[in-house]
């Protein structure tokens, strides 16, 4: 059973059809409401209410884009709204250009106990969010270009040059880790 | 250049992989959560969408068939009055053609309505009336 079949399901009044969505979804708009949001309380919460409005809205979806997509957008007005948070700015000690950026890295102890997965987290959270989130939704759904600007509302172009910005603060960022941590890779 | 586009395309494998280890999981619970939240406000939500859609059914096979039964019966009484005169116009014979025209249309209109209520039945939304 497709998609589609299941949106009609649901608008028939099969709530339960519902879960599937919820089921196939919940992880990546978690993960896009934690990018945005910056905490587990808040993302829940995002997530929850994104799919509420899904659901109450379900009947306004055409087929025009990816059911994921129009989720997504959703979760990420969502949590725009709900953290007010800037999504292209730096923070002032996070910035690329500071020079104790190696010490904001936690202690060596924790660095060195710390596991890759714990050190790609860390160099995310370093980054702008907005950039973070940009990296998420190109590389683990493998949006393309377009989608993502249908999710954002930025335009193509805009994507394209904010993912090229994205990949070199995360490569630089990284490369700092693997100075402190070189068996990292 | 074809180093290059290889360095870019490691950039991107290595981006890629490590990008991997960022997917995040959601709690255990948010699904049902969210079940719950959405079975909760359907069970409380009034149950007038199917009254509101039976309406607009109601008069728009309403509108359809009595006005498609008047067109017809000017038709007819016009042509009557155009082509054979205001005498054979205003004779009973002519008037029985009317009502026997008006009887099929308005009996059609009745089978739509047990039709729709039977189906209603089945569908399990009907509303007694008050």
């Amino acid at each position: 059973m497709n998609e589609n079949e299941r949106v009609q399901q649901v608008l028939s009044g099969k709530t339960s059809a519902f879960t599937y969505f919820v089921e196939t979804y919940q992880d990546m708009a978690f993960t896009i409401a934690h990018r945005v949001c910056g905490n587990v309380q808040d993302a829940e919460d995002v997530v929850q209410e994104s799919f509420v409005k899904v659901y109450r809205n379900l009947h306004t979806f055409r087929n025009e884009s990816k059911f994921s997509s129009w989720l997504y957008r959703i979760v990420y007005n969502t949590a725009i709204t709900h953290s007010k948070s800037k999504l292209w700015l730096y923070d002032q000690e996070t910035s690329l250009s500071n020079v104790q950026e190696i010490s904001d890295f936690d202690t060596e102890t924790q660095i060195i106990d710390s596991e890759r997965t714990e050190a790609v987290a860390n160099v995310l959270n370093k980054m702008s969010k907005g950039e973070a989130l940009l990296l998420t939704l190109y590389y683990l759904e493998d949006n393309p270009v377009k989608e993502i600007a249908q999710i954002t509302g930025l335009n193509e172009s805009n994507v394209k040059v904010k993912l090229f910005r994205a990949r070199q603060s995360f490569k630089e960022l990284y490369a700092r880790y693997e100075r402190v941590i070189p068996d990292l890779q | 250049m074809n180093e290059k586009n290889n360095i870019v395309h490691d950039d991107e494998e290595f981006i890629r992989g490590m990008m991997q280890e960022a997917r995040m999981k959601a709690p255990e619970n948010l699904k049902y959560r969210i079940m719950h939240q959405i079975e909760t406000e359907n069970a409380l939500k009034p149950q007038q969408t199917p009254v509101r859609l039976s309406e607009r059914k109601v008069l728009k096979d309403f509108v359809g068939i009595f006005g498609l039964m008047y067109a017809v019966l000017a038709a007819l009484i016009g042509g009557a009055y155009l082509l054979k005169g205001k005498e054979f116009a205003l004779s009973s014979g002519f008037l029985w053609t009317v009502i026997l025209v008006a009887f099929v249309f308005s009996f059609f209109w009745l089978m739509t309505r047990v039709d729709e209520r039977l189906n209603d039945k089945r569908k399990g939304n009907h509303i007694p009336s008050k």
